[in-house]
């Protein structure tokens, strides 16, 4: 007999590398995914043998004929799937020594508990708990502090998406969350909250998504013609988000009392107008829920985050867009009465015609195709942007030196150059940026302004600002007195 | 382990170097993982493929506090369950029993290995599955029995007396055959 040693030695000299072909396959892969729409992305858990399966007419037939007769028996609901709300929804009751598969193409509760293709069961631990299935290699986690809002729950499981690989939790009681994320057995994301519950049973309704996360839509500019009720026109002065639409406002709906005329403006799906405030051209919402952030997130602005924070505000301003001459136009993220959430940013107002122009984009759920690249084309924004991402860098490697210097910050920008990623990142560090963080400690109040871009401030519009707690803000020319920071140009 | 860090840091940021070198990194060691734990190329070629896709699409919200080296086995540990489970749900081919030792058999382009390699993958296919994966994450993916214990939701003990027991019966198996 070998000794173990030995055996363990063989083990460990096993070796296996991928030839040319493997690696050529593989880095294509990865760079479509990272260059390329997200739809090509081949779903998780999808094998040959499972995509040659499901392309035969038989399996199909057998897959749906199964999924109905089982669906009249157990009562399985499916929602119907609204303008918005492109995802699978379902709801179904189980029962203690149930076993449930969460994904679309069989969500039918089975009255024996096997392994395989189910991913849930319900048992009477803790007043009711839910599993997954024991040894399974699933992946289920609950909110670790405060509950999501059931409308927020499908942007909670995003946010911990890239956690959910290590979770090493196996079950959530009721009592302690009504939701929980789960990676399910073919690779969906299923967020499932947890109904009316027993020891012996429980009502779940959870949506299947696919984990890749929301991107947006297209960029559409559009050009407006200010309203002038005194001079209706006969060119578009209003717009649907939803559907992209222009619209003409008619003299009749103009004469109509403020009410009468919102209601019109509601029942003919006009999200904003275009009109002349305070001797310059701006959008108007109507039923609108609009925010305002720095100029650089038209680019920086990630999907899944706009959707995030818009997702929970139900607060509709009554501020106007502004165009602002003469600087950088902040951006705008929306929320339309009807749920569809983008962002917004204005391009510049012809005055002698009367026309204000924007640009704004959607954001589409369920594998959206990220299609905007007009951003990284951007002149204006991206140097903004690339500050912006450097300056964050800037941020990372100083709380990394901090790690291991006592919470105190560098002395100089010298001391960072091991952290900096690249030669040019720190040429960039040494020669744009106005570095204040000496002799600070991570313990300071997080406004203090740790180091500033000098080169954008040549613009006279304003500059990015890194702050203690990482924070990158665009300041506006005439609040950077208030920060303690010259207001231009010297670079 | 530091350099582990700055490529964590630098893919997070976009990098699209940082991935390349996350790959070539780690793209052996894991293929080696996950032919340990599947015996079989085209299985151990979609795993890889399903880790690094969606480690490429992940890099917004890629945020890991632990290690790169272990994070990546478990997740191919992870895929390889996946598809060991779908593969019992899959009909058998009728020619399937011809080939009883590997499918490496044959020149294969696609991977680069020796004799003695598929020998032992090929005897490590013969332990129960717990067993291989203890002895794969251990002696493959360089995971401690700790991580292994999380990873198989069982106790420390349980994990080495899986890793030991596999160790034996590898033993035995390729007694003879090297």
């Amino acid at each position: 007999m070998k000794p173990m040693k030995e055996t363990r030695r063989m083990v460990k000299d096993m070796s296996f590398a991928t030839g040319p072909e493997m690696d050529e396959h593989l880095w294509r892969a990865m760079d479509e995914q990272r260059h390329q729409p997200e739809d090509m992305t081949p779903r998780r858990g999808e094998t040959r043998a499972w995509r040659i399966l499901m392309n035969s007419k038989i399996a199909k037939l057998a897959v749906a004929a199964v999924i109905v007769v089982a669906a009249l028996a157990v009562g399985v609901e499916q929602f119907a799937r609204t303008k918005q709300d492109k995802t699978h929804a379902f709801s179904a009751e189980i029962q203690a020594n149930m076993a449930l598969d969460l994904d679309p193409k069989g969500a039918i509760p089975l009255r024996q508990t096997q392994p395989g293709d189910l991913d849930v069961t319900w048992d009477g631990e803790d007043g009711g708990t839910l599993r997954i299935m024991p040894g399974s290699s699933l992946r289920l986690c609950t909110p670790s502090k405060h509950q999501p809002e059931a409308d927020q729950a499908l942007l909670w499981a995003y946010s911990i998406l890239a956690e959910m690989p290590e979770s090493t939790t196996t079950s959530v009681s009721a009592r302690q969350s009504r939701f929980a994320a789960i990676l399910t057995s073919d690779g969906n994301l299923a967020v499932v909250q947890i109904g009316d519950y027993d020891e012996n049973k429980a009502r779940l309704q959870w949506q299947v998504e696919d984990p890749t996360p929301p991107g947006y839509g297209p960029v559409q500019v559009v050009t407006l013609t200010c309203l002038d009720p005194e001079k209706p026109s006969a060119q578009p002065c209003a717009i649907d988000f939803d559907t992209g639409q222009t619209s003409v406002i008619p003299a009749q709906a103009l004469s109509l009392p403020p009410e009468d005329l919102l209601d019109w403006l509601q029942q003919n799906g006009i999200d904003a107008i275009a009109r002349v405030a305070d001797d310059s051209g701006s959008l108007v919402g109507a039923g609108l829920v609009v925010q305002d952030l720095d100029p650089g997130y038209w680019v920086m602005g990630r999907a899944l985050n706009i959707r995030h924070s818009m997702a929970g505000i139900a607060y509709e301003s009554r501020d106007p867009i502004l165009y602002r001459e003469g600087q950088f136009q902040r951006v705008h993220p929306f929320k339309t009465r009807e749920g569809g959430i983008g962002i917004l940013q204005m391009r510049g107002m012809d005055r002698a015609e009367r026309t204000l122009q924007f640009r704004y984009k959607m954001v589409q759920g369920d594998s959206a195709i990220a299609l905007d690249n007009t951003g990284q084309k951007d002149a204006e924004l991206t140097p903004i942007h690339a500050s912006a991402t450097w300056l964050a860098d800037l941020g990372k490697y100083v709380l990394l030196y901090a790690g291991g210097h006592e919470d105190r910050l560098p002395q100089s920008l010298e001391e960072l150059r091991d952290y900096a990623k690249s030669d040019e990142n720190y040429r960039w560090m040494v020669h744009d940026v106005e570095y204040l963080g000496a002799g600070l400690t991570c313990a300071d109040p997080f406004s203090t302004v740790v180091a500033y871009d000098r080169a954008l401030l040549a613009s006279g519009k304003g500059t990015n600002v890194l702050f203690l707690d990482s924070r990158i803000e665009f300041v506006e020319a005439e609040r950077l007195a208030t920060l303690g920071l010259p207001a231009v140009t010297e670079k | 382990m530091l350099e582990d860090e700055w490529l964590k840091l630098r893919f997070k940021a976009g990098s699209d170097d940082a991935l390349r070198r996350i790959y070539e990194k780690h793209r052996d060691r894991l293929l080696t993982l996950a032919m340990g734990l599947l015996n079989d190329s085209y299985m151990a070629e979609d795993v890889l493929h399903d880790v690094f896709v969606t480690l490429a699409q992940s890099a917004e919200g890629f945020r890991l506090r632990g290690s790169l080296k272990s994070y990546l086995a478990t997740c191919v540990a992870n895929r390889a369950r996946d598809r060991l489970r779908s593969r019992k749900h899959q009909p058998a081919s009728l020619d399937a029993g011809l080939d009883v030792t590997s499918d490496l058999d044959g020149p294969d382009t696609r991977t680069i290995t020796t004799e003695q390699s598929r020998l032992v993958s090929a005897a490590m296919e013969q332990l129960p599955y717990e067993q291989r994966e203890a002895v794969a994450l251990h002696l493959n993916g360089n995971l401690t029995f700790k991580q292994i214990a999380r990873h198989q939701g069982v106790s420390i003990s349980t994990t080495k007396g899986r890793y030991r027991y596999g160790l034996q019966k590898l033993r035995s198996t390729l007694n003879g055959k090297l």
